[in-house]
């Protein structure tokens, strides 16, 4: 549907002015109620007025003045003007009468009809243009779509909780009152918009601008070459030859004088432009308090206002030729590079136009905005003010410019001052719908098109939004589908087990399993777990890749899974990528030689809830023919406790983590060392390289109820997304666990040793004790203080907080504080390739792993250690990659000395002989560790993949 | 839409009223059997589509040829809408269905009542039934009709193990059913016989399908294991059950059938194509990926229609409200800018920048059968050596007869 935006222009004696501005009041702004029921009313097809103001305006012409009757109707403008007449043609009589050529014609409509008045950016036209903030739609629609959305909203206010967005809108769909059933047909879609291309812009815009204004010039070239070619022609025998030539040098020169002349005027003119930028007066006048009186006593009265600014144009051939170009530039670039609807990103605009006073240079601006007027100008200031100063430049008094466009509205203060004094009061004003602002109306239309078009849970998700929320930015975590340990440790909850289970190999079985254990999983930020009414017990469920088949995922889509996922931490040759060889392989380990199906860890805030806990774990188990085939219990972990943040030799664990952007963390600690992207662990999100890594998928068929996340959806329902792939990894990640055996006794008996071995081989301000030999290999002291901060001695008073926030590379390239080989160093080099470099962290940081692990309880005959977990969007890039290259690996990858290259990670050597004991830099010369025998063996492991909300509901689901 | 209420006697009609007349096709339904003129002018047609890079509009006719302007269309299904142009011939036949729609929530709840069925249905088994079928078929032979001696066949036993639906009268059925894919997809000429036939068929298949629901409402709470089981255990009403089996099945067997003929035919008139493929005869992903390849030279399908709802835009070019849009598939597939060296043959191509599926909001609705359906019987004609191939005979739009030569008959 199209809509129109009249402006009727008749001539008015300037003695008679207030006379028609008294007429014109007894309108009313808000207009009277009779007057408003008629303007009420729309025809068959919904269409309407949707604004309408009436003025008497003076002029800066001598001895003119004019009525100016402006409105925005549905359809084109004589069946608007037919309608308009049709309802108020008496009252609007009544003003008109007053004008100069009003020859008491009975038909008010053919009157206005014949003072319509156009404008435009053309040579010859007068400079104006319009703008529509919600294009297409009859003020029958939006009246429409606003009382859907009001009856839409009442039934969700009717809806339980806890339900799928997609089957909240099935329950609209069905309990949509009869009167609205049309709505649940196919609908119009948002208009198809892409933003042009700079290049596109330009060609357009050259083929504009020539239309538009060269045109006279090229007719200019035209006649020179076919006078050329006629006298080149004139008297030769082979006059089609000498005629051809002649128009191709016509050509030639007629183009090149064009071209030059071109370049020529425009530096002539953009000259001229500064010269008299530099000299236009600039308007220090304030507002007449009286009119600035009358004009507010016509304010916010509804949900959006109208303003009329009376200008006058700066004179001049050249602001005449510029006031046209910016308006030209306004139509060029409006469609092409911002939303439908929007004037530059300022979407708050109903109606607006701008209007050049036939035989004046009276420039009138109307304008029907939402919300206040201080807030309008504002927009216009903050994100419009090259536009605003390209227009309004052109007039008298406006603030100081530059360049056309630049400067003036940027002014904020004096620009609103400006404004203000140009304005007059609007004494007529209608609005078809007071109450509604564009915003909403483009959410209403959303809503309706959502009704019917919404397909999955996605577009349900975006179709609820509308109400009074807003889209999802696509970095914005969905909390409430992430299992809560991706926020944390779980460290409030001190009590932890984890469970491995293998699933019955019926499918329904399993699924139905997977659906009863799901009630217990805390989803979300842990700290909602510590509210008063949470559960003092929950499970997290990570599932590994036989278990995802057993639960029914399709071949396909298990293929889309990473391949260390599918392999497995056992899978072939995974052993030399993880050093699993020698006492470390998986031959050896207490469990996870063959992949379990599921991980279930169990965490609560007591003993006695963590086993209530487990017994119904175990029982649903049993009721579903799962097996359980080994557990590992935690130790009691107290956060606040320094020996239970100990691992077992005795270090402060847990010191440095990642903290991913848009955690509860992540807001607190903005620390950009360690600060990453929630792609790096979470899937479905950028990540540090701003890119979506590739995610685990489904094909649309294997999602017949539509409630898996969907690749590459649409925010308006005008592209379908139904059959697009499914994002099965959506807010999930990779979880790697290993079961690691510390041999406290070993490592401390190697410290004191050696301790003993070089007592005499550094001098002060070196002690060389245990615990120097200790702190050299892992790179802290035992209170989790780096080196890099006291490298000599622990200090006697603990720091505040163990410092993390160093930089490496910085603060010790050569190694001498925390050695290249300590074990801290290893995990994560941070700056250490290119010392003082942000981007070297950054790059560090894509390897950074989420450690949420704790130390195990020990069965009789065991050494501790620690359940070592984390959280990893990749593992190959993450967990393989740290354990590979930098823990186990040739040190040269970390440009270190080659004298280190036979040297592997102290604290996770194998205790092979090949393995070249460890260095410490010092200033007296490296020194030299033996090589040292196994502290730590791994005694079970495997990968799992922790799943977000909707993978689990889709595996649980009973097919 | 209301479903029929009686069953008619199906014995009232005989083969001959229904039965697609052997014969080459005419007027615009040739396109369909054609090969190298449309090959030739789509080659054509996408080189001059990429020198132009807006779409084409003549009058109130859009031309769709680039692949990314096709996926535009196909994507933008509420500007580009598919109810007038497939929805009457649906209706006509009393089979409304969801490719006859546009976006609404009736097509939301049919096509998830659709999918959820679909995925209901146990693959494995059928797979294996239909692998068993088609090395019966090809047992001892060294020549046979590739569409009557095997595509068609092993593609009806399919369809009714899927659909669940197993009239007696064999010949009588998938005759039914070619008439009704007939009408619904290929009577681009608007030929009247083909209308009579489809609406008789229409009603026999009214006939077996309501004969075959009760039967399965009588056994609940056994509803039974294939698509129709799925659909009255999911509490679908005898009338979408009818409908939505029907549309499936009327897309399923044809389809496979003619498929089959046009990829052995390009497979035989390139020996380095057929190398190729049968290097990978034993594996279905790499052998389909071929096929799909050798059908972008003769399309089961080589152009689809739209019609623009309201006024718009496509890239640039207007298209006035009413404008029929023609999706010339078969062009867009040799779109240099996602298809690398068009020309060339290649198997491992992504298998979703082809087109011979639709896509959009309407994609084949039993594509994930055609996927693993094709290269089984392709590949099981490749393990036996082909030969020699013989001249397609058709029945309109359809291959009626290929004779293949076969150099094993083990």
């Amino acid at each position: 549907m199209s809509q129109v935006m009249v402006t009727i222009v008749a001539p008015l004696d300037p003695a008679r002015l207030r006379e028609a501005q008294d007429a014109i009041d007894l309108l009313g702004n808000p207009p009277k109620p009779e007057i408003r029921a008629k303007l009420d009313l729309l025809d068959a097809e919904g269409r309407g007025v949707h604004f309408m103001s009436l003025h008497a305006l003076p002029s800066y012409s001598p001895g003119k003045a004019h009525l100016v009757f402006e409105f925005s109707a549905d359809g084109d403008e004589r069946r608007a003007i037919d309608q308009i007449a049709a309802a108020i043609g008496p009252e609007l009589g009544s003003v008109f009468m007053l004008a100069k050529d009003w020859r008491g014609e009975g038909q008010i409509g053919s009157y206005l009809a014949s003072h319509s008045f156009k404008t435009g950016f053309g040579l010859g036209a007068n400079p104006g243009i319009g703008h529509a903030g919600n294009p297409g739609m009859t003020v029958g629609q939006i009246r429409d779509e606003q009382r859907l959305a009001e009856a839409v909203g009442k039934i969700i206010e009717s809806q339980p909780g806890r339900i799928g967005a997609l089957e909240r809108l099935q329950q609209v769909r069905s309990q949509l009152p009869p009167e609205f059933a049309d709505y649940l047909k196919p609908t119009r879609p948002a208009a198809a918009f892409v933003k042009a291309s700079l290049p596109s812009v330009i060609v357009a815009g050259i083929g504009s601008f020539v239309g538009t204004y060269l045109w006279p010039l090229l007719v200019l070239v035209a006649v020179w070459v076919a006078a050329l070619a006629l006298c080149f022609a004139w008297g030769e025998s082979d006059w089609l030859s000498a005629a051809l030539a002649g128009a191709w040098c016509g050509v030639k020169t007629g183009l090149g004088a064009l071209i030059i002349g071109l370049i020529a005027t425009a530096a002539v003119l953009y000259l001229r432009l500064r010269r008299l930028e530099e000299t236009d007066w600039i308007s220090s006048r304030s507002p007449d308090p009286t009119t600035l009186h009358e004009i507010i006593a016509r304010e916010n009265f509804y949900a959006h206002n109208h303003m009329v600014s009376l200008v006058e144009l700066k004179g001049g051939w050249l602001r005449r030729f510029t006031i046209r170009l910016v308006f030209w530039a306004i139509a060029l670039l409006g469609p092409r590079l911002y939303r439908p609807g929007y004037l530059s990103e300022i979407g708050t605009i109903h109606f607006a136009r701008w209007v050049t006073l036939p035989g004046t240079r009276d420039f009138v601006f109307f304008s029907n905005y939402g919300g206040s007027w201080e807030a309008y100008l504002e927009d216009f200031i903050t994100l419009a003010n090259a536009g605003l100063t390209g227009v309004w430049s052109n007039t008298v008094g406006f603030p100081k410019s530059t360049n056309l466009i630049q400067d003036g509205a940027s002014d904020g203060e004096r620009f609103k001052r400006f404004a203000r004094q140009s304005m007059l009061p609007t004494r007529f004003w209608y609005s078809a719908y007071p109450e509604l602002i564009t915003d909403m109306i483009r959410a209403n239309a959303e809503i309706r098109r959502g009704l019917s078009g919404a397909m999955t849970e996605d577009d349900a998700a975006i179709w609820l939004s509308h109400f009074g929320s807003t889209l999802r930015p696509v970095d914005r975590l969905v909390t409430s589908e992430i299992q809560s340990l991706l926020f944390g440790g779980l460290g409030f909850l001190q009590f932890g087990a984890l469970t491995l289970w293998n699933l019955p190999p019926e499918q329904a079985e399993a699924r139905a399993w997977l659906n009863e254990i799901s009630t217990s999983i805390a989803w979300g930020d842990g700290r909602r777990l510590m509210d008063d009414d949470a559960p003092d017990a929950v499970v997290q469920v990570a599932l590994s890749a036989p278990g995802l088949k057993v639960l029914g995922l399709s071949k396909w889509g298990l293929s889309t899974f990473p391949a260390a996922f599918l392999d497995g931490m056992t899978g072939e040759n995974r052993d030399r990528i993880l050093g699993d060889v020698g006492a470390n392989a998986a031959e050896h380990w207490w469990w996870g030689q063959q992949p379990s199906h599921v991980a279930v860890l169990a965490y609560a805030a007591t003993a006695p809830a963590l086993k209530q806990l487990l017994a119904k774990v175990a029982k649903i188990g049993k009721a579903h023919g799962a097996s359980e085939v080994h557990r590992v219990d935690m130790e009691q972990f107290d956060r606040k406790s320094a020996v239970s943040r100990q691992e077992p030799f005795g270090f402060a664990d847990g010191v440095s983590q990642p903290v991913i952007k848009g955690t509860y963390k992540g807001l607190k600690n903005s620390d950009p060392l360690h600060l990453v992207e929630p792609g790096e662990f979470i899937l479905g999100y950028p990540d540090n390289r701003g890119n979506l890594p590739p995610v685990p998928m489904l094909p649309a068929i294997a999602d017949p109820d539509n409630v898996l996340p969907v690749l590459g959806e649409s925010a308006d329902y005008s592209r379908n997304s139904v059959n697009n792939l499914r994002d099965i990894g959506c807010n999930g990640s990779f979880l790697v666990i290993r079961q690691l055996e510390q041999d406290r006794d070993a490592f401390d008996g190697y410290c004191a040793d050696e301790a003993k071995r070089l007592k005499g081989r550094l001098a002060p301000p070196y002690h060389v004790d245990a615990e120097f030999i200790g702190a050299k290999m892992v790179g802290r002291w035992k209170d989790g203080t780096a080196l890099v901060r006291a490298p000599y001695n622990q200090p006697s008073t603990p720091m505040n907080l163990p410092a993390n926030d160093f930089m490496l590379g910085a603060e010790d390239s050569e190694g001498m504080r925390c050695p290249f080989g300590a074990h801290i160093r290893r995990a994560n080099p941070r700056d250490s390739l290119n010392p003082g470099s942000m981007e070297q962290v950054g790059i560090s940081n894509r390897h950074r792993l989420l450690r949420v692990g704790r130390k195990y309880q020990p069965e009789p005959g065991q050494k501790p250690g620690l359940l070592f977990m984390s959280l990893v969007g990749d593992i190959e890039r993450q967990f393989e990659f740290v354990q590979q290259t930098w823990l186990l690996g040739n040190v040269i990858s970390l440009a270190c000395p080659t004298t280190l290259s036979r040297e592997r990670d102290p604290v996770m050597s194998s205790g092979a002989t090949e393995d070249g004991g460890f260095t410490i830099p010092t200033r007296d010369g490296p020194v030299r560790l033996k090589p040292m025998s196994r502290f730590v063996t791994t005694r079970g492991g495997g990968y799992f993949f922790l799943p977000g909300k909707r993978l689990i509901a889709y595996l649980a689901k009973p097919r | 839409m209301a479903g029929p209420q009686t069953a008619p006697n199906s014995s009232n009609v005989s083969l001959a009223e229904i039965a697609t007349p052997v014969g080459k096709p005419k007027g615009a339904t040739a396109l369909f059997a054609w090969r190298g003129l449309p090959l030739l002018a789509a080659r054509i047609g996408i080189r001059f589509a990429r020198m132009r890079r807006t779409p084409l509009r003549i009058g109130s006719l859009v031309l769709a040829i680039r692949h990314r302007h096709v996926r535009e269309v196909l994507a933008r299904d509420l500007d580009f809408r598919i109810a007038s142009t497939n929805g009457p011939r649906f209706d006509e036949i009393g089979y409304h269905f969801i490719l006859g729609m546009d976006r609404s929530v009736e097509l939301a709840e049919e096509r998830q009542a659709l999918y959820a069925a679909l995925s209901a249905v146990k693959f494995d088994k059928v797979r294996a039934r239909t692998q068993a079928e088609i090395a019966r078929l090809l047992q001892g032979k060294t020549q046979l009709d590739v569409v009557e001696d095997l595509a068609r066949p092993a593609a009806a036993l399919t369809a009714q193990q899927v659909f669940g639906i197993t009239p007696a009268d064999q010949p009588l059925f998938v005759e039914a059913i070619r008439s009704i894919f007939n009408h619904c997809f290929l009577n681009a000429s608007g030929d009247a016989a083909v209308t009579e036939r489809a609406k008789r068929a229409g009603k026999l298949l009214d006939g077996w399908f309501l004969d075959e629901i009760g039967k399965r409402r009588a056994a609940a709470p056994d509803f039974g294991d294939d698509m129709m089981g799925a659909l009255l255990r999911g509490g679908a009403s005898d009338d979408l059950t009818r409908r939505t089996l029907g549309g499936m099945l009327v897309g399923s067997i044809d389809t496979t059938t003619t498929v089959v003929a046009k990829v052995m035919s390009e497979l035989m008139r390139d020996p380095v194509l057929l190398a190729a493929a049968t290097r990978d005869a034993d594996n279905s992903g790499r052998l389909y990926g071929w096929c799909q390849d050798a059908l972008r030279r003769w399309p089961q399908t080589p152009i689809l229609g739209r019609q623009a709802e309201f006024e718009t835009e496509l890239d640039g070019t207007k298209v006035p409200a009413g404008a029929r849009v023609l999706i010339w598939t078969q062009a867009a597939m040799f779109d240099a800018s996602v298809f690398a060296d068009p020309k060339a043959m290649r198997g491992d191509r992504l298998t979703g920048d082809y087109l011979h599926l639709g896509g959009g909001l309407h994609p084949c609705a039993g594509r994930s059968i055609h996927a693993w359906q094709l290269p089984m019987i392709v590949g099981a004609l490749l393990k036996r050596k082909p030969r020699k191939l013989g001249k397609m005979q058709w029945a309109g739009p359809f291959p009626a007869h290929l004779p293949l030569e076969l150099g094993d008959a083990a």
